[in-house]
């Protein structure tokens, strides 16, 4: 695993692409590691799928370039690259059987029928549909045919497997068992993956690493857990999971440590994860997890970062409650596990205090 | 779904009485043995024995078919390259080829024909090529039928999922493995359609026919036409009622190809 972790399965650099006026990639460097799960998450419109697509040789950069298991890839046609894909719409071959489906690729390759006939049923063992050969397209459900379109490129044994919302076409059910499925087989094959995805919470179970895109750029690139622990903009912040962002203005600054003069009150906060040069009277935003966010009965003396709120709306969501909270003009979502709960929970116009630890405070660049 | 109202059906059935009515008409005279006028003397088939032994109207049989066959088979190979070559490609002029493509199907047939024997005259007149004939009407009848046919083609291609054409070449498919294994299959029943409708279009041609035309290349239904000139004979009415037959039996035979097909989707 760490030798194959130093070598780079995909290499991109400065990539840019724009249709007509529209920019999709406004110059995205990343590097992937061989054996990496690797997700592009963002909305719809962010790039995602074109830097994909890029990658399978669909689609071609303006400027910048791509290098494929350290060879230079960009003018290398897309029936020629050591990547396959497994596409949103599936895009299996309707007029051919399953089993024809997936041996399309080693036939084009001209491997030996009797190869093909034992490679196809490996391949439809592993991703359990052994007994669809006959079958064609039409005749399978959604989740099955997104199994064929796994085997269907997995079969070519590519360097690179891409991913294009593999889930997306399905029931929430389905996509929770088939998230656990494709993060086993990529562990088991060691196959380098890249997963575009708009589904944050798909990201985050099935990843090793992130890419967070928005507006043709890379926002951040971090593991799952840095990404929702420590967002470094509003737009990471908010886009996986949600987010409360408090915006205020720097009154001290110490060698670990800053005091904020915010809507909600003074609050103090460590100074990590922060490249953005703080001055004092200097504007600065916050992110704070709901869940972070602690609820009082009442106050303890001298307690740095409580702030007094009204309870507005509670949402009891079996786990846990969503508490919307009033501070003056501006409000808080805090989130409380139900087992956590000593007191049964609070009830709307009650008037509570809410503990924003220093640590929970995150800084962001933006 | 609820069953329609009575305005509605009476007008159904209005339509469909002017739309079949006369064709029915030609079908019982035929086989009505007064040699002239519309009284009912009798039943017969002595009509289409006399079809078989009649020279013209079997040559023009031959020269109907012949036509059909020959111009439809070149007009499907060719309709099919251009809708394919318009859709899928992108060059300097295309939206232009795009859009002269749908003229020839607006155009009045009976300028088609003008201009296509202008054409013919003025060729034969300095080239020496295109004397009037079979091999005229054949590429006069290419030239409507081709617009038909690439238009149902780019219809299928339209409806065709764009990553489809993409899987394949993901696949190790090159351009030409791609359009034969995945493309030209999966359009395959709009070739057959487009076809179909020019077989169709070339069968029951007069107007171009007429005047592309040479001598010894008369067509059923210049010969039709030309019979009628002297008056309504039965052996006509057996002649109509045969192409009525052969057309009936052509969409009969697509329809259960098409039917064939759609099992698989």
């Amino acid at each position: 695993m760490s030798a194959s972790q130093n070598l780079l399965a995909v290499e991109i650099k400065e990539a840019k692409r724009n249709f007509g006026n529209v920019t999709a990639l406004a110059g995205v460097s990343l590097e992937i590691r061989a054996g990496e799960f690797f997700s592009l998450l963002g909305p719809s419109g962010c790039g995602k799928t074109t830097l994909l697509r890029i990658i399978a040789g669909l689609d071609a950069l303006n400027g910048g370039t791509l290098k494929i298991g350290g060879v230079a890839a960009a003018e290398i046609p897309a029936h020629q690259r050591p990547v396959n894909t497994v596409f949103q719409s599936y895009a299996l071959f309707p007029h051919l059987t399953v089993g024809d489906n997936i041996a399309f690729g080693l036939r084009m390759k001209k491997i030996a029928p009797a190869q093909i006939k034992e490679r196809v049923a490996q391949a439809m063992s592993l991703v359990k549909i052994s007994d669809l050969a006959a079958r064609f397209p039409g005749e399978i459900s959604g989740g099955q045919k997104q199994r064929v379109a796994l085997a269907r490129a997995l079969i070519n044994e590519p360097q690179v497997l891409l991913l294009d919302e593999p889930l997306g076409a399905l029931d929430l059910k389905l996509r929770k068992e088939l998230q656990v499925e494709l993060l086993q087989l990529q562990r088991r094959l060691g196959t380098t993956f890249i997963c575009v995805t708009h589904d944050q919470e798909e990201a985050l179970v099935m990843s090793h690493r992130v890419a967070v895109m928005n507006a043709g750029r890379i926002e951040q690139l971090d593991s799952p857990k840095n990404l929702y622990e420590h967002p470094r903009t509003r737009f990471v912040a908010q886009f996986l999971g949600s987010c409360n962002l408090i915006a205020g203005n720097v009154t001290a600054i110490n060698a670990d440590a800053l005091v904020v003069a915010t809507p909600f009150g003074v609050l103090g906060a460590g100074r990590r994860n922060s490249s953005r040069p703080l001055t004092m009277g200097g504007a600065v935003t916050f992110a704070v997890r709901p869940e972070k966010l602690t609820l009082l009965a009442a106050r303890l003396a001298d307690q740095p970062n409580v702030i007094p709120v009204r309870v507005e709306d509670v949402i009891y969501n079996g786990a846990e409650t969503q508490y919307r909270l009033r501070c003056g003009d501006h409000t808080l979502s805090a989130v409380v596990l139900n087992a956590s709960h000593t007191n049964g929970g609070f009830k709307p116009g009650e008037e509570i205090f809410a503990h924003l630890a220093a640590e929970a405070l995150v800084l962001l660049d933006d | 779904m609820k069953p329609p109202g009575k305005l509605l059906r009476g007008t159904a059935l209005l339509l469909y009485f002017f739309l079949y009515a006369p064709i029915i008409v030609v079908v019982i005279f035929s086989f009505n043995a007064a040699r002239y006028g519309v009284g009912w003397t009798g039943f017969t088939t002595k009509w289409y024995a006399a079809l078989a032994d009649n020279p013209l109207a079997l040559t023009a049989a031959k020269n109907t078919l012949v036509l059909a066959a020959t111009s439809t088979l070149i007009a499907t190979a060719l309709g099919t390259m251009l809708g394919y070559g318009l859709k899928r490609f992108y060059f300097p002029g295309q939206k232009f080829f795009q859009s002269v493509l749908h003229i020839p199907v607006f155009i009045p047939d009976i300028v088609m024909a003008i201009a296509l024997l202008m054409f013919y005259e003025l060729a034969h007149h300095w080239l020496g090529w295109f004397e009037l004939g079979l091999t005229t009407m054949i590429l006069a009848h290419v030239t409507f039928q081709i617009p038909f046919v690439a238009i149902i083609i780019q219809a299928r291609l339209a409806g065709l999922d764009p990553a489809l054409e993409e899987a394949a070449r993901d696949l190790g498919a090159n351009e030409w493995q791609t359009f034969r294994r995945i493309t030209l299959p999966l359009i395959f029943p709009g070739i057959l359609a487009g076809a179909m409708l020019a077989f169709t279009l070339s069968l029951d041609d007069f107007v171009v026919s007429f005047f592309t035309s040479g001598p010894g290349s008369q067509t059923l239904p210049i010969l039709i036409y030309s019979s009628v000139k002297r008056g309504l004979t039965p052996d006509i009415n057996a002649l109509a009622t045969l192409m009525i037959l052969a057309s009936l039996a052509a969409t009969l035979a697509l329809t259960l190809l098409q039917r064939k097909k759609a099992v698989h989707k």
